[in-house]
């Protein structure tokens, strides 16, 4: 894409400013300082790209006037050409894309011819300035550094591979580290030989165990011998001390058995048995005299005698006496009370009967009609009475709320009719407004369209001017055209209004606008024909005046036809101002109309509501008169039941139901009297009974009572129970005492003979151990129990010092030793032998406990399976190691690879942009940097100098720095277009940082750069403008035009 | 057409009947020698197993011998390692052999380069049925009251490193009684154990000796069938992840015409097991988990109620290596196989698993690329074949190999070239995998 030529209508300082047609393939703009270069540069930017988003009109503000943007043509790379026009606006500002033909085009076009590039990749690679081109920016945009940094190469994970490799590799192993595994394995490892060296000792010290342990077996038996030896003679002395003592116990017992006399034969047990036979006899006595107590005793019993033995013959009569006894307590205390409630009950009766009326009595209580159908008549006619009421009152109250509903919509009927009357009806319906709305946008189009028309009359003018060399002067011309000018504006405006407004001021305005414009038209074309006869013009002028002439008819064509538009209704072209205000118009008419219609709406409606209210209110007045006849009715029916029972017509139903209540209340009164006299009857008769039974027995028996005191009768009755109890126990213990006395009789009879058994039992005894009495019984017994005892005591002697000995003659040969013994000097000898079997204990005990000691570590040696363990660990070590060593070996030869590869990739793959760089920085430092490079996985360039040394942009000079960065961004130009639409670079003062000779080399590139993109170049320095001259020359080239700005 | 006849193997005990000689031939115990090659701690349970397995292996030689009422046990060489010192193994060693004594069973035992004469011993007693051979070959009858009905001719090693060619201080045995060789020896080079005692099939055959009981190769292996019977019976008990299958002994039958009957008999009571499990095709970690429960499961079935040490190979590309990469990932596999195998018993231990799976990469495809895995691709095949590249890499590995401390434990694993191609594919696989990690397939 080229630009051919820029037309600013307003941005920054410039206004209506027109720069091209820019064909050749350098374009030098030359201007002082602030003469606005950097503002073309920006407009370029601006009408491509749009405004910013944001504060837009603040973006190089028209300061001179003029719409806020400008117009770019530019041509494709097929040579299309297009008219860009952008103005401030919302959003990035509205676009317009045109062709030459006048063809409007969509966005897209231009994004098409843009290369679908956008500003930011535009302003970073195509159109910088000197700022932009020192920052390091460029590396850090995300559209430029895909294009640098071997995207899509594959190696995008290479820096992340690398660092993984290595902290493998040193968590397996590293050179002068101590925390590898490895190390941690060869610790571990040199800990397993240390310990398994420890364990070697082992095998010698189980040889050293071993001969121990058969020297001590040795020890162990000599010692064990000469303990049995010692238990030898310690038995021997033990066994003459222990029959020592039983020799001695035989020798006394032998003495003892001398003095005590014999006595052959005595009952076994004897005393035992003698002290139960005197216990029995104690007993059998004791059992015999209680019986004969027994036996006196119920004698004495069976003569008593009793008194009023006779009334155990009236037994019945003192069992209905104590049957009933309770009953004539209570009857007779509560006779008085019931007398006292018979006598309320009859005065509550005649209470009744006196409320009732007069002539009411007990026969006429009962002989009123209480029957349920009589209660549900009455019930009917009460209810019947109840609805016709309220029936009627219900109505009354419909017919009032009708009336006052009727009230309110009358007085809404006549309040809508008053604002009807009121407000203004409106002079135009919808139709007409929106036919006018249609003629002031048709109208609005035009007038633009004749502004443009005019604008370019104007300029050709003014050009015609400059080719001319008019006699009439300058000021007259101008006011002839001033004239005309106004007397159009005015004529314009009167047919608008006229048209606007109608009726009588369609034709006035129509008349007057036209005139207007006639005298308009004449004196710009009588101004046009002075000059044309008065000019001396140049050649040039006549392609002017055509072109003027073209314009003016294209007006005067434009005029026309709006005339032709607008003159069935009446309308010309008419300024922004009028046009505005016949719009508001429209719309005041607009909402009058909607008023009006409203208003007639509503006092429709009021209408309507009021005729419906009015019929509603007759209904309810028919109503009313309907329920008062239903009334009337029923009241009449319920008077005639009355009277047909003898009952006050003017009762009403509640009355006779009270009447019924009173006549039901009599009647209860009534049964309650008569109940009470019957109970009273009834305990009377009680109480006389009771007495009848009491009277002859208290008599018979010496009991007094009064008859008219109950309480005295109640006590008689009393005594004569008891008495009746006393005499029966008493003739009861009589009965008892004869059979007592025959049990009695009996048991003393086998008293006797227990008693008398025992005694002879107790005589045999006393025989069979040769006494006569029980003392001399005892004194026998105790001399044979000492005897026993002796003989006892001899025989266990003897016994156990056989045991001692044995049987026969070694019992007699122990008994001879024992004799001649001095038991002393055995005691001292068995002590002796004692410590010496004490201390062979000890020794034994040691030996036993070493041998055990010496067994367990021996088993332990064999049995130990430390060894195997550390042995199998040691293995596991070493495998760990060569496994981990192994590990780190196949790590260290991929990284190893891998940087090999890298360093092969960098060498001979770089991207094209990074190519096409290195050729331009080459050239612009004359071989000092040789290469540029994008280091493999890196986000980054480094560029090689001749001595072979790499360095990073930071490590340039400045100079070198924007060298480098001018480079890469004609490389990513080469490498766009190789791609996409070429698009136009345009720089500004980027080589002022450069020394002569790289300048101009700088300047050589750009020339090269030329032949595939359009090179635009701002410049305040003159030296800079002879550096492109120059270059050109050198290169072979057209020289560039130079544009002089300001 | 005749009928077939169904030609059966005697039994046991027929063959006990028929037998002119029954003896077992054994080697290589190593009683309580480490297992190699772990590369893992072992929970209680199972370390407790291994620690005692050749034990355990040995003490069923002992009551096989008792049970097919041989009459004698051979043993050739090896018997435990002399460096380990370890009483233990001598005492057991001694108590099986007094075990034989009792059941009127002879021993014969000549000793290897592990348990030379003149390495440590614990001065034990022998039973007097244990011949055991000395630096010389001798010929010691089988039966002392039938010396012509068989011999042996054994001999042990002197010293660890015997490098001489011991048959042919044999000469030719004459026939005569059955006569059986005894010798630790590396027959016809085997490249995978050390070249002590070597000699070649011929020579063995050439001696004239009716039956060879070799001891020093760890896999059993006939080398040759009859005329003369050349036999390695292999190690009782694998002790290494490479020692694979039924480890044992044969029980060797020999009737009146001299023909040897072979039975092989397993007497190992932990096994080793190597299982492979591939990822082509498994989108998720249960479908890998399933896997390899299940051919943990098919591992267990295998044993024949043994216990099983295994170490499972994760091979091939597929999706899952992703996550096989995540920290962390590969010991939750482990801990879950073993949470479910390792506790029971008999139990199925999981050393190790091995992670060779890489992601879905077409190596072929990618080559061709201009890209800079591309040329990675082709620097690791040229460093292969370049040796100045080649030793480049090497001398860039002398950091850890040349190490002062480190370099005594690596001295036998230092790469060979062969190695180093290996390594290099390895080294690809771990760049690759990192580059191109998520590179769709």
């Amino acid at each position: 894409m080229r630009i051919r030529d820029l037309h600013i209508d307003g941005f920054g300082h410039f206004a209506d400013r027109t720069v091209g047609p820019l064909d050749l393939p350098i374009t030098v703009f030359y201007g002082p300082n602030e003469a606005g270069k950097s503002t073309y540069l920006e407009f370029i930017r601006t009408v491509l790209f749009g405004f910013p988003q944001r504060l837009s009109n603040q973006h190089y503000p028209a300061l001179s006037g003029g719409r806020h943007g400008g117009r770019i043509t530019i041509a494709d790379d097929a040579g299309t050409q297009y008219a860009v026009q952008r103005a401030q606006g919302r959003g990035t500002g509205p676009v317009t894309i045109t062709t030459s033909a006048g063809e409007t085009l969509g966005d897209d076009v231009l994004a098409q011819v843009l290369g679908h590039h956008s500003k930011d990749v535009f302003q970073s690679i195509f159109a910088f300035t000197l700022d932009e081109l020192q920052s390091d920016d460029l590396l850090k945009d995300t559209n430029v550094n895909s294009q640098i940094y071997s995207a899509g190469m594959g190696a995008t994970t290479l820096p992340a591979a690398v660092r993984t490799l290595k902290s493998e590799k040193d968590d397996l192993f590293l050179r002068g580290g101590s925390k590898h595994q490895i190390a941690e394995a060869a610790n571990k490892l040199r800990d397993i030989e240390s310990r398994l060296a420890i364990v070697a000792n082992n095998a010698a010290e189980y040889g050293t165990l071993t001969a121990r342990l058969e020297q001590v077996e040795v020890e162990f038996q000599k010692l064990n011998d000469g303990r049995r030896e010692y238990e030898s003679q310690l038995d021997q002395q033990r066994r003459l001390e222990s029959a020592w003592d039983d020799w001695n116990d035989l020798v006394t017992t032998e003495q003892q058995l001398t003095e005590v006399p014999t006595i052959d034969d005595f009952p076994n047990d004897g005393v035992a048995r003698l002290e139960r036979l005197e216990e029995r006899v104690r007993a059998a006595t004791r059992e015999y005299d209680l019986a004969g107590e027994r036996a006196a005793q119920a004698e004495a019993a069976i003569r008593t005698q009793v008194e009023h033995e006779g009334i155990l013959n009236h037994t019945a009569d003192i069992r209905r006496l104590e049957r009933g006894r309770t009953s004539f307590d209570n009857s007779a205390h509560d006779l008085p009370e019931r007398v006292a409630e018979l006598t309320d009950h009859q005065s509550s009766l005649a209470r009744t009967l006196k409320e009732l009326g007069p002539g009411w009595d007990e026969a006429h209580l009962e002989g009123f009609d209480l029957s349920i159908a009589v209660r549900e008549e009455i019930s009917k006619y009460q209810s019947q009475l109840r609805e016709a009421t309220g029936e009627l009152s219900s109505r009354e109250s419909a017919l009032t709320q009708a009336e006052t509903a009727l009230a309110e919509a009358i007085e809404a009927e006549g309040k809508a009719e008053r604002e009807v009357e009121t407000t203004p009806k409106p002079s135009l319906d919808t139709n007409e407004i929106r036919q006018r709305r249609t003629l002031v946008r048709t109208v609005s189009l035009k007038l633009g369209q004749i502004d443009r028309i005019r604008q370019r009359v104007s300029d050709l003018r003014t050009q015609l001017d400059g080719l001319t060399n008019s006699a009439a002067p300058i000021g007259q011309k101008d006011k002839s055209r001033l004239v005309a000018a106004v007397s159009a504006v005015f004529g314009i405006g009167l047919l608008a209004g006229g048209a606007i407004l109608g009726g009588t001021a369609l034709p006035i305005g129509v008349v007057a606008g036209l005139a207007l414009l006639s005298i308009a038209v004449y004196l710009f074309t009588s101004g046009q024909s002075t000059e044309s006869a008065t000019a001396t013009e140049s050649p040039l002028a006549a392609p002017v005046r055509e072109s003027l002439a073209r314009a003016e008819a294209e007006l005067a064509e434009l005029r026309s036809a709006l005339e032709q538009e607008a003159s069935p209704f009446g309308l010309e072209s008419i300024d922004e101002q009028a046009l505005i205000a016949a719009e508001d118009s429209l719309d005041v008419e607009e909402a009058k109309l909607r008023d009006w219609t409203r208003l007639s709406e509503v006092l429709d409606g009021a209408k309507d509501l009021t005729k419906q209210r009015t019929s509603r209110r007759t209904e309810s007045r028919n109503a009313v008169d309907l329920a008062g006849q239903q009334l009337d009715a029923v009241q009449s029916a319920w008077q005639e039941w009355l009277q047909a029972r003898n009952i006050l017509d003017t009762f009403t139903p509640e009355t006779v139901a009270e009447l019924r209540g009173q006549v039901e209340l009599g009647r209860s009164q009534l049964a309650d009297v008569r109940s009470w006299r019957q109970r009273i009857e009834a305990i009377e008769k009680d109480v006389r009974e009771y007495t009848a039974i009491v009277e002859p027995l208290a008599v018979a028996f010496d009991v007094t009572f009064d008859v008219n005191d109950y309480r005295t009768v109640a006590a008689a009755a009393d005594r004569l129970v008891e008495l009746h109890e006393q005499v029966q126990q008493l003739v009861g213990l009589r009965t008892d005492a004869e059979a007592e006395l025959e049990d009695a009789e009996h048991q003393l009879e086998e008293r006797r003979t227990h008693l008398q058994v025992a005694e002879e039992e107790m005589g045999q005894l006393l025989e069979s151990g040769g006494s006569d009495d029980a003392e001399h019984f005892r004194k026998r017994a105790d001399l044979y129990g000492q005897r026993t005892e002796l003989l006892m005591r001899r025989r266990d002697a003897l016994g156990r010092l056989q045991r001692l000995s044995g049987p026969g003659e070694r019992l007699e040969s122990l008994q001879k030793t024992l004799h001649e013994t001095d038991i002393q000097a055995i005691r001292d000898d068995a002590l002796r032998v004692e410590e010496e079997r004490a201390s062979a204990d000890t020794a034994i005990q040691e030996l036993s406990t070493e041998r055990g000691s010496l067994q367990r570590e021996l088993a332990r040696l064999v049995d130990e399976e430390e060894s195997s363990k550390l042995r199998m660990e040691r293995n596991l070590l070493l495998e760990q190691i060569q496994a981990h060593a192994r590990e780190w070996v196949k790590r260290a030869l991929a990284e190893r690879l891998i940087e090999e590869a890298r360093k092969k990739f960098e060498r001979e793959r770089q991207p094209g942009v990074v190519r096409h760089a290195e050729k331009f920085f080459r050239e612009i430092t004359d071989g000092r940097y040789r290469q540029v490079y994008a280091p493999l996985g890196q986000q980054t360039i480094t560029v090689t100098d001749d001595a072979g040394r790499a360095k990073k942009p930071s490590q340039l000079s400045r100079g070198t720095r924007e060298q480098l960065f001018l480079s890469l961004r004609f490389g990513l130009v080469r490498e766009l277009g190789e791609r996409t639409e070429t698009l136009p670079v345009v720089v500004d003062e980027v080589l002022v940082n450069f020394d002569p000779a790289r300048a101009l080399r700088a300047a050589r590139a750009f020339v090269e750069l030329s032949e595939t993109n359009q090179v635009l170049v701002f410049t305040c320095h003159p030296t800079t403008v002879e550096l492109f001259q120059n270059a050109a020359v050198k290169s072979g080239v057209q020289e560039p035009e130079v544009i002089a700005i300001g | 057409m005749p009928s077939a006849t169904l030609v059966t193997e005697p039994d046991s005990k027929v063959l006990r009947e028929m037998a002119r000689l029954r003896f077992v031939h054994a080697a290589d115990l190593h009683l309580d020698s480490p297992f190699t090659g772990l590369k893992a701690a072992a929970p209680e349970n199972v370390a407790k197993t291994l620690y005692g397995a050749t034990f355990a292996a040995y003490e069923n030689i002992i009551d096989l011998c008792i049970s097919e009422r041989v009459d004698a046990l051979l043993i050739a060489g090896d018997v435990y390692d002399s460096a380990d010192r370890s009483l233990r193994a001598q005492r057991k060693f001694v108590d099986g052999l007094e075990r034989l004594h009792d059941a009127g069973i002879r021993s014969f035992v000549c000793h290897g380069n592990h348990d030379p004469l003149n390495g440590w011993e614990a001065r034990l007693s022998y039973p007097s049925s244990c011949h055991r051979f000395g630096p010389e070959f001798e010929a010691v009858p089988v039966f002392e009251d039938e010396p012509g009905r068989a011999v042996v001719h054994g001999i042990s090693y002197p010293q660890r490193d015997v490098t001489e060619n011991l048959v042919r201080r044999l000469g030719k045995v004459e026939a005569g009684p059955f006569s059986i060789g005894l010798l630790h020896a590396n027959v016809d080079n085997d490249p995978n154990h050390p070249a002590y005692a070597p000699c070649t099939l011929d020579d063995l055959v050439q001696a004239g000796v009716d039956y060879w009981a070799l001891g020093h190769v760890h896999t059993r292996r006939v080398l040759n069938q009859q005329g003369p019977t050349v036999v390695y019976p292999g190690n009782p008990q694998g002790r290494h992840p490479n020692e694979t299958g039924p480890r044992g002994v044969y029980l060797v039958d020999v009737d009146d015409f001299g023909q040897v009957n072979l039975d092989f008999r397993p007497m190992d009571t932990v096994r080793w097991e190597r299982l492979n499990v591939n990822i082509v095709g498994m989108d998720t970690e249960q479908d890998l988990l399933d896997d390899l429960h299940q051919v943990m499961e098919d591992a267990i079935e295998r044993a024949e109620q043994r216990s099983i040490v295994v170490r499972i190979t994760l091979s091939g590309r597929g999706t899952l290596h992703s996550f096989l990469r995540r920290s962390g990932a590969m010991d939750s596999l482990l801990e879950d196989i073993n949470d479910r195998w390792a506790e029971q018993s008999p139990f199925a231990w999981c050393e190790r698993i091995e992670d060779e799976t890489a992601s879905p990469f077409n190596r072929q495809e990618r080559i061709e690329g201009s890209d800079f895995v591309a040329d990675l691709l082709r620097l690791c095949d040229q460093s292969k074949t370049d040796p100045e590249l080649l030793t480049q890499l090497r001398d860039s590995l002398s950091d850890l190999y040349d190490h002062r401390t480190f370099a005594r434990y690596l001295k036998d694993s230092v790469p060979s070239d062969n190695d180093m191609a290996v390594l290099i594919d390895e080294a690809e696989s771990i760049a690759v995998n990192l580059l191109v990690e998520d590179d769709p397939q």
